[in-house]
């Protein structure tokens, strides 16, 4: 990195986290600090759910997946604007109505307190597992671009976070978030402009689109079903809507965020706003790694990314730059239109693919970072990490303080000490932000090796999430069922993800859909036992 | 009483639009990758 490098990128991060932490200036209470007091506009809190969301992994991740797997991931977003319009028909006015801080706080209204604290413990554990992957994205980046300890990079990226959330509370953090989109989608149309730059003169817009389109990265809709297949049109529109709804109905994380709107109304647009602008979005960034690696057809790419796996194979270098040069060969002569040039390039990426995978590495997460350093101009090299550190701060800051939320209301007020001034309140909502952003810290460690992050996020929500979106789905649509049945039907639900997961090959999309789907079974099976006049 | 919505009159009319709007983008989407299909 330059000299002007360091300077953007102290300067972006120092305005983000400094703007935020000034709107969030006069918070003096347990509704400021955890609810914004419910002053937020729906442009803010629309803003602020996208930028939760595209964190440092989107960044990172996604274009790598690109690069390896196409396009074809934007499918996991379809199944998104269904849920919102589901989720602004019925949590919202809920859970607005309700005037709840946590969204199972509402469980006790409908339910009762165990079933509140099981499902309490459930967000807890992965949202707490979670955030530990979201923190460790920086790390790689850092780790690459520094050769620092991931160990080390880890730590001081969660000790800033760690304090930034204790001071700033949810209005800081969803001011942030607001300035950290702004600048993310800047950063991306960037990112985009210069990888079309940097394709060599004869090569056009167009030409870079073929290229990716012959190599299979242009695939945005799979309409092939496949039980096994994570991502096409059926899995992303059923078991993404599951998702979705999971995400945006039942966690703690996102429920906040639009907790913290004046009225139902804004808070309905901020989700509205999401599910029209959010596939759009993906696609752009997922584009964005099938240009760079329309990029790496004319320019010779390394057999692995991660520089530190890399040497292990140098070997192999030999290999891949022959393929490499055929390839290139095979695409010039195609966009000339010389006749088998497209079967000859797709047969040279084919082999380069399958050197790369008799590596076993899984460096999806270290091409768009590579690709930074060595080709962006001084400067939007700063601009661009300072983005990715941007997004990992106000990700990981909003998960903490989501845990740090439900922790102190749900478990220690509810059960521990129900009667103290709200001054207490809000300092023990400051310790559980510490508490958190430590736990969060320390999980990053052991989260660096999970394969693609943007995977492993979801899959490990995945295993979750369908439970909550049962409990939540028999609350809102189911009310002869009682508290037990839901009880019971919750430990069911989490049984057979978990069974799923262990014994069989099912994507993890459709874990949401087969949780749930147990848990409303199992709670109206047993209500309607009970129901039934014994003999 | 439920309050309106800024534009579009009423919720339902929100919601069947963003309905539509989903799939004219997989539409989209779909015709895009045929067009540059391998």
């Amino acid at each position: 990195m330059t000299l002007l490098d360091w300077v953007v990128m102290a300067a972006t991060l120092g305005f983000i986290i400094l703007y935020g932490l000034w709107r969030s200036r006069g918070t003096a209470t347990t509704s400021d600090y955890l609810l914004a007091g419910k002053t937020m506009p729906w442009y803010a809190m629309a803003l602020s759910i996208m930028a939760t969301q595209a964190s440092a992994i989107t960044f990172i991740s996604t274009t790598g997946q690109a690069y390896v797997d196409g396009m074809r991931f934007v499918q996991f977003y379809f199944g998104l604007p269904l849920a919102m319009i589901l989720i602004c028909m019925t949590a919202v006015p809920k859970f607005h109505n309700a005037g709840v801080y946590t969204a199972y706080e509402y469980l006790e209204q409908r339910f009762d307190a165990k079933t509140r604290l099981l499902v309490s413990i459930i967000f807890l554990i992965q949202r707490g597992l979670a955030v530990g992957v979201a923190l460790s994205a920086p790390a790689i980046v850092l780790t690459v671009i520094f050769g620092w300890p991931a160990e080390l990079t880890t730590a001081l990226m969660g000790g800033v976070v760690v304090l930034y959330t204790v001071f700033g509370g949810i209005k800081a953090i969803t001011w942030t978030d607001v300035q950290q989109m702004l600048i993310m989608v800047f950063g991306l149309v960037i990112a985009l402009f210069i990888a079309v730059q940097l394709l060599p003169s004869e090569v056009s817009f167009v030409d870079a689109i073929r290229i990716a389109g012959a190599a299979g990265r242009v695939n945005p809709v799979t309409t092939t079903f496949d039980w096994n297949d994570r991502y096409n049109i059926w899995s992303g529109v059923i078991g993404g809507m599951f998702l979705a709804l999971a995400y945006f109905g039942c966690d703690q994380s996102q429920v906040q965020r639009y907790l913290t709107g004046r009225s139902i109304t804004q808070s309905r647009l901020s989700l509205l706003f999401n599910a029209v602008a959010k596939i759009p979005m993906q696609f752009f960034i997922l584009f964005v790694g099938a240009m760079v690696f329309s990029f790496y057809v004319f320019e010779k790419p390394p057999v692995l990314f991660h520089p530190n796996e890399a040497p292990r194979f140098s070997g192999l270098q030999e290999q891949s730059d022959g393929l490499h040069a055929r390839r290139q060969a095979a695409a010039r002569q195609m966009l000339a239109g010389t006749e088998g040039a497209r079967e000859e390039f797709q047969r040279a990426n084919s082999e380069m693919d399958a050197l790369r995978a008799s590596t076993g590495v899984n460096d999806s997460n270290y091409i768009f970072l590579s690709f930074v350093r060595k080709f962006m101009p001084s400067g939007v090299v700063g601009l661009l990490i300072a983005v990715i550190l941007a997004a990992a701060m106000t990700t990981g800051s909003g998960e903490i303080n989501s845990l740090a939320t439900v922790t102190v209301i749900d478990i220690y007020k509810r059960h521990f000490r129900s009667s103290a001034p709200d001054k207490h309140y809000l300092r023990v909502s400051q310790l559980a932000s510490a508490f958190w952003g430590i736990y969060a810290v320390i999980t990053a460690q052991y989260s660096r090796n999970l394969g693609s992050l943007i995977e492993a996020v979801n899959m490990v929500g995945s295993l979750f999430y369908g439970g909550l979106l049962g409990i939540f789905v028999l609350a809102f649509y189911f009310p002869r069922v009682g508290a037990n049945a839901a009880f019971a039907g919750v430990i069911a639900g989490e049984a057979a993800i978990f069974s799923a997961r262990i014994f069989t090959e099912i994507s993890f999309l459709w874990y949401n859909v087969i949780g749930c789907l147990v848990v409303i079974g199992t709670a109206m099976a047993l209500t309607r036992r009970d129901a039934t006049p014994q003999s | 009483m439920e309050e309106p919505p800024p534009f579009l009159g009423t919720w339902k009319r929100i919601y069947v639009s963003v309905a539509v709007y989903l799939v004219c983008i997989i539409a989209l989407f779909w015709v895009f990758g045929r067009a540059f299909r391998p």
